[in-house]
């Protein structure tokens, strides 16, 4: 390269960056963490982004773009009080829901001595004489003591008070029979003001208190609006929808990989610099430990570390960086033996300059490039890593026994509820996409940054 | 090179002695032991296991005891029946024999990958096959591992999706062993091509070609050579991890492997079971660390041993 006057020196960072961007697949790589790392930061703010732990049991898992009727588990409409429904209906006037209200009926029956002697309607208390079974449609189902609903009756079977009911019953004392309905819409009104109930209808029948369960909803209206819930990436096995908990799984894997990687980085650096600058003794024994370190599986220190010190985030970060740090550390003493030689080193000396300041303000910022590309490496790793950890059951702990899902946690707890079949694929998909891709974009970045930072490619076009 | 590799096996009591004692304190130290379950035990009952296990006796009786005992592990602490030998001379075949086909196999795939890749840079292969390398790396083991046994096991049902009965029941061992091997493989050809590029452009390749040599022997004789020393060091400490088995691997195909009982023996502070993994671990990556040293000789004639 002739040497012109004019030209502008140029930082090798500006360097590294020119070349950087010439690489496609690593400014593919950029962009994707920044839009990842922006979603996991604001994402959960973001308006329409549901709470990533709200349960609708009784959505169940719903595959993507699926919507459900936007109520909550339990509902309740009491005069004078505030509504029980999920936020946004407190502003609105004019409520309209079509309720399956009564599903079933269920019946107590007292036996004595093979004989009916009494039948109790259970809602409301009601007393009735006879009870008559049509053939069609309707039918009795006995339930078992633990709830569930057991053999249906047959249909032409009557109960009548004082029959005998010896072959359907047995030695049963008490019965509790179930007449199940085949659905039937019942409409219910309400009008709001203030953010408080003023009138309930129940079919055109005022009432003053009514409560539902969300799985009775078929549909709800407010304003003359269809009010329901959209889950872009559906929803999982409790009805949480999958997108936010995707969104806030990156957020703690993000976090992991960045601060562990930190963490390793800040160890490894000061470690493999003091070994290769002092050389020698120092850096013999340094080294060695490092040695001994990478014989012991990795695994085996993690867990170790997880039970010596409680699940927490902050022992998951430490755990993991003290993992990552030994390659870090042979990296950079790798670097400071070869720097430690040049000129500029001998220049520092001269002027007086202490170790302590030849290491930490001319070493180490030489080192920078390498270490930048391995950091960039690092946080996948990690990320990979903590995956494996869930895979093993030891996600972390936020509060007593509340966990804190990563992406491998979702995706360890889409592989458990595949189903038979994989009939919940979208619950392995998503999480797996996102880290995937995630992980993926930054390996190409780290790749990318390698060949821009590389100074056996620096002057080639 | 004989003296060399005399030094360096002398060295490995040494190193291996520094692994145990580290690990024992290590584990030692942390808190709970093998009976501090779920369950209170009785003191009485706790006090009498404590002593027929030696656990009573100060840490440093406990470590020479156990030293004195090698190469005799003791028995384990949580299975009842069985000695730490017993358990790796069953559980430590089946590992190895799927670490080993998953090797051959990351081998196979991932060297061609690499070679083509690099001698064809920036061609649709390299991108191709190195974008999919990418992805083998950013795929956890666990969602590949169970997507395999869905298409080949329950849909297609050409192999079975679990279990393993034995050496004969290779059907079985297909789908760990792509599994296993896939993350494996994709390292080895990023390796590959990585070191024939860095090979390609030399001196003794420009040499190779202006005798008029083949492409073919250029690049597999002469450029393969050099190209092999970053992946040859990347193997040793790859293969001992290969061989000691994937708890993940294990765990998604059912396999009666190490992995499993070296994850449990960590969690369940079976003391002796994983101070045998540990040691087995440690003795298989001495070894192959010793032969990456030798390959390098044979590799790069430059390198000399002193």
């Amino acid at each position: 390269m002739s040497a012109d006057p004019n030209q502008k020196g140029v930082s090798p960072w500006v360097d590294a960056w020119r070349r950087l961007k010439k690489n496609k697949m690593s400014m593919f790589g950029l962009w994707v963490v920044v839009v990842m790392s922006l979603i996991s930061i604001f994402g959960p703010i973001l308006p329409g982004m549901p709470n990533p732990n709200v349960q609708f049991n009784f959505v169940g898992a719903q595959p993507a773009m699926s919507r459900h009727v936007y109520v909550q588990n339990k509902n309740s409409l009491t005069v004078d009080q505030a509504p029980q429904l999920p936020p946004g209906y407190a502003s609105k006037s004019e409520l309209e829901f079509g309720i399956n209200l009564e599903r079933y009926r269920e019946y107590r029956i007292v036996v004595r001595r093979r004989k009916i002697s009494g039948i109790t309607q259970t809602l409301g208390a009601k007393s009735i004489d006879v009870l008559e079974v049509s053939g069609k449609g309707d039918y009795f189902v006995v339930e078992n003591e633990d709830g569930t609903l057991g053999e249906p009756l047959p249909p032409d079977l009557t109960f009548v008070k004082k029959k005998k009911l010896a072959k359907v019953l047995g030695k049963k004392r008490v019965v509790i029979l179930r007449h199940v309905f085949p659905a039937t819409e019942r409409k219910v009104t309400a009008t709001l003001a203030g953010g408080k109930v003023t009138g309930i209808t129940l079919d055109g029948e005022v009432v003053k208190h009514l409560s539902f369960d969300g799985r009775d909803v078929l549909r709800a209206t407010a304003d003359g609006e269809e009010q329901t819930l959209l889950h872009i990436l559906g929803t999982d096995s409790s009805g949480r929808d999958l997108m936010s908990r995707v969104v806030a799984g990156g957020r703690i894997s993000l976090m992991v990989g960045l601060v562990a990687t930190l963490v390793s980085l800040l160890i490894g650096v000061v470690y493999g610099a003091v070994a290769g600058y002092y050389g020698g003794k120092v850096d013999a024994l340094l080294m060695a430990i490092v040695d001994v370190l990478y014989g012991i599986p990795y695994l085996f220190l993690v867990i170790l570390l997880m039970v010596f010190f409680s699940r927490s985030l902050m022992t998951l970060f430490i755990a993991l960086g003290a993992v990552q740090w030994l390659t870090m550390a042979r990296i950079v003493r790798g670097q400071i033996l070869s720097l430690k030689e040049k000129e500029f080193v001998e220049a520092a000396r001269m002027c007086g300059s202490s170790d302590f300041k030849i290491v930490f303000n001319h070493l180490i910022p030489n080192t920078l490039g390498v270490v930048v590309v391995y950091t960039t490496l690092t946080v996948p790793a990690v990320i990979l890593q903590e995956s494996f950890l869930a895979f093993l059951g030891l996600t972390i702990e936020w509060a007593p026994g509340e966990t804190l899902e990563s992406w491998g946690a979702l995706v360890n707890s889409g592989v458990k509820e595949l189903g038979d079949n994989g009939e919940r694929f979208h619950l392995l998909l998503w999480p797996s996409f996102a880290m995937a891709l995630t992980l993926f974009s930054l390996n190409f970045l780290g790749d990318g940054l390698r060949d821009a930072l590389d100074p056996k490619q620096r002057g080639r076009t | 090179m004989g003296s060399y590799l005399l030094k360096r096996l002398a060295q490995v009591p040494v190193v291996l002695l520094v692994l145990i004692t580290t690990t024992f304190f290590m584990m030692r130290l942390a808190p709970g032991g093998p009976f501090a379950g779920d369950k209170k035990m009785d003191p009485v009952i706790q006090k009498k296991l404590e002593e027929k296990y030696g656990l009573d006796k100060p840490m440093l009786v406990q470590f020479g005891k156990f030293l004195v005992g090698l190469p005799d592990l003791g028995p384990s602490f949580k299975n009842k029946t069985k000695t730490v030998n017993e358990i790796l001379a069953e559980k430590f075949p089946t590992s190895a024999y799927l670490g080993f086909l998953a090797t051959m196999f990351a081998l196979a795939l991932g060297l061609t990958a690499g070679i083509v890749a690099g001698v064809r840079q920036n061609s649709g292969f390299d991108y191709g096959s190195m974008a999919a390398a990418m992805l083998g790396l950013s795929l956890p083991v666990f969602v590949v591992g169970p997507v395999l046994a869905l298409i080949f096991g329950l849909y297609l049902k050409w192999l079975p999706s679990a279990g393993y009965d034995g050496w004969s029941d290779w059907k079985a061992l297909i789908l760990p062993t792509i599994t296993l091997g896939l993350p494996f493989a994709a390292r080895i050809a990023r390796l590959t091509r990585a070191g024939m590029l860095e090979v390609i452009n030399q001196d003794y390749i420009r040499t190779a070609w202006a005798k008029g040599l083949s492409e073919k022997v250029i690049v597999l004789r002469h450029a393969l050579r050099g190209a092999m020393l970053p992946v040859v060091s990347f193997l040793g400490p790859g293969i001992a991890a290969m061989l000691t088995g994937s708890i993940v691997v294990e765990k998604v195909f059912a396999i009666p492997g190490l992995g499993m009982e070296f994850v449990e023996s960590a969690f369940n502070r079976d003391y002796t079971l994983a101070m045998g993994t540990v040691i087995l671990y440690g003795v298989l990556l001495i070894f192959f660390n010793l032969v990456v040293d030798v390959l390098y000789g044979f590799l790069d004639p430059r390198i000399r041993y002193s």
